[in-house]
């Protein structure tokens, strides 16, 4: 290795941990890459579903070819700057990928009827490699969380936490590595796989890309039509005693009949002696449906709708659901403009449902780099309690991030 | 400047903007000062995770306090109400018979029911003091391993100079 490259490499890793990091944010899931006819995540992803780990050269290369904005840049070959921190080191052996995310935010929240708080918020810090050899695969992660993120927490602070999201090990079963068989901790595999962890879709199911990360073995399969993935969910061995574990299985099953849609389907269940969010008994499901369709390139669909029934002891049964419509327009390459509707309901007796609407544009203005606007319109359904009729509270929220991945 | 400098220079930038607190006194301080408790709650009595935030209201404690007219951001005044009509009406989001504000003030967490319920803990390190407040060594040892690999680069650059592999 250089030493100029070696020096850059250094700063790089200070550069990452200097961030104070992590407020619960995905590293970078894109499914509407499907308006390039990318129905699938393996050829950008080193996780067969995407959206976690590193990426692979090839995605590094698209990354720069189809999703930054290129100023009228007509090359069709990624240039240098494609690669680990804008090329400053020397290219690794394609068996080696290493990568890197951060993320701050602003976050402006305006209640009905209160004063408005905002602050700033260091999101994800977190660093990643995966190596190849042979048929087999080792890949991981490691962060700093100065709050936040407890669930992926190596150390046992309520603060200031080192964490690590991924950690496993992999065989593939195929020589294309179509088949991918892994045992570790895991993201579950659960619905459309996004960057917009705080859905209700991600957040009630429990399968976002923040800390709900979870032990077991999976196996994934991605082929040109149709991609799937199967866990079994062992628990989350960071959270102790083993009470708060849960086990059961997690997976999906996708089909792409073209290559620009894509219809799916998900299921869950998980039992937990004690709940990590109520400490009771309680036996959680989730089964749903998903989609994807880009009728012109511009344009991108993203649908889901999830049914959700939980079995808390003291607490009672609850049905809800949680469902998501989102339309991502891309005028120009690498300027996206979305309009997302959420409804929800969490299934308390006597609960509302609640709704909201996101209006996003994001940049991807500069190699490895995007900023991102959110403005976020709540209406949230509030359960009767102690003789109280059942109500509504509203919120708007404005959130801008910047995100730069190594 | 190159967009890549400029991108990481951003970066660089934005990492030292010192974060904004809100701008009005906290819920879990409030709670403290108002029920006169000898702690102050974790945010995780009413939150998801320690980070709250709208939308992010999933305990049954937290659920209740909104239907007293308990909002998100920062309302002393909705707060003390909300509070005092749970002791005056009894509220029991556990579901034990034992009173939220009672477990409160007896520092017991009111989403449990059965009162007195283990808590998870978090890491694999387990134990009293072990690993609080090590962020700033953890980015002294990243230093000192980067310093490392730098120390190594040279070394392998000064061996293919004299043409050992």
């Amino acid at each position: 290795m250089r030493a100029s490259g070696a020096i850059v490499w250094a700063a790089g890793l200070a550069f990452g941990f200097l961030l104070s990091v992590c407020f619960p944010s995905p590293a970078q899931a894109y499914p509407w890459m499907i308006r390039h006819g990318y129905t699938g995540c393996q050829p950008c992803h080193t996780d067969p579903s995407g959206g976690a780990g590193a990426l692979t050269a090839y995605g590094r290369a698209q990354s720069e070819l189809l999703l930054q904005m290129r100023y009228g840049d007509k090359t069709e070959e990624a240039s240098r700057t494609a690669g680990l921190l804008w090329g400053q080191v020397q290219p690794l052996p394609d068996e080696l990928r290493l990568g890197g995310d951060f993320r701050e935010a602003l976050l402006a929240v305006q209640p009905e009827g209160a004063p408005l708080t905002q602050q700033i918020i260091t999101m994800r810090a977190d660093l990643y490699g995966d190596i190849k050899s042979s048929r087999f695969r080792a890949a991981g992660s490691i962060g700093y969380a100065p709050t936040g993120a407890l669930a992926a927490s190596l150390t046992d602070a309520p603060k200031d936490n080192l964490i690590s999201r991924e950690h496993w090990v992999g065989a593939e079963l195929d020589d294309e590595g179509g088949w991918l068989l892994r045992a570790g901790r895991l993201t579950v595999p659960f619905g459309v796989r996004m960057i917009e962890h705080s859905l209700w879709a991600r957040a009630l199911t429990r399968t976002d890309l923040n800390a709900t990360q979870q032990y077991g073995i999976s196996l994934a399969v991605s082929k040109d039509h149709f991609r799937a993935e199967l866990m079994g969910i062992a628990g989350n061995f960071q959270v102790h005693p083993d009470d708060f574990r849960e086990r059961g299985y997690s997976g999906y099953f996708e089909y792409a009949p073209t290559n620009n849609a894509a219809v799916g389907v998900s299921s869950l269940f998980t039992r937990a002696r004690r709940d990590i969010f109520y400490s009771v008994t309680n036996y959680r499901q989730a089964h749903g449906i998903f989609a994807r369709y880009s009728p012109i390139q511009p344009l991108v669909l993203l649908a889901e709708l999830d049914w959700i029934y939980q079995s808390l002891t003291w607490h009672g049964h609850r049905g809800g659901f949680a469902a998501f419509l989102q339309a991502d327009d891309e005028p120009v390459q690498g300027f996206h403009l979305m309009l997302t509707g959420e409804a929800m309901n969490g299934g308390q007796e006597g609960e509302p449902p609640s709704f909201d609407a996101w209006f996003s544009g994001v940049w991807f203005f500069a190699p490895h780099a995007d900023i991102r606007v959110d403005t976020i319109f709540s209406t949230l359904g509030v359960p009767p309690v102690a003789g109280s009729a059942s109500s509504y509270t509203n919120a708007s929220t404005l959130l801008a991030q910047f995100h730069v991945y190594l | 400047m190159s967009p890549s400098l400029a991108a990481l220079a951003l970066g660089i930038a934005l990492s030292l903007v010192p974060r904004v607190a809100g701008a009005s006194p906290s819920y879990p301080a409030l709670m403290k000062q108002d029920l006169n408790l000898n702690y102050v709650p974790e945010c995780t009595i009413c939150h998801r995770d320690n980070n709250g935030g709208i939308g992010t209201v999933v305990k049954p404690f937290g659920r209740a306090m909104m239907g007293l007219g308990l909002h998100g951001g920062s309302d002393p005044a909705a707060l003390q109400n909300a509070l005092n009509r749970a002791k005056a009406e009894g509220l029991d989001s556990g579901g034990d018979g034992v009173p939220d504000i009672q477990e409160v003030v007896a520092g017991m967490d009111p989403n449990a029911g059965g009162g007195g319920l283990p808590q998870p803990m978090y890491g694999c390190a387990v134990g009293p003091g072990s690993t609080a407040g090590k962020g700033p060594n953890l980015v002294a040892a990243f230093a000192a391993l980067a310093l490392l690999a730098r120390r190594r680069a040279r070394r392998t650059a000064g061996d293919g100079d004299n043409g050992v592999s």
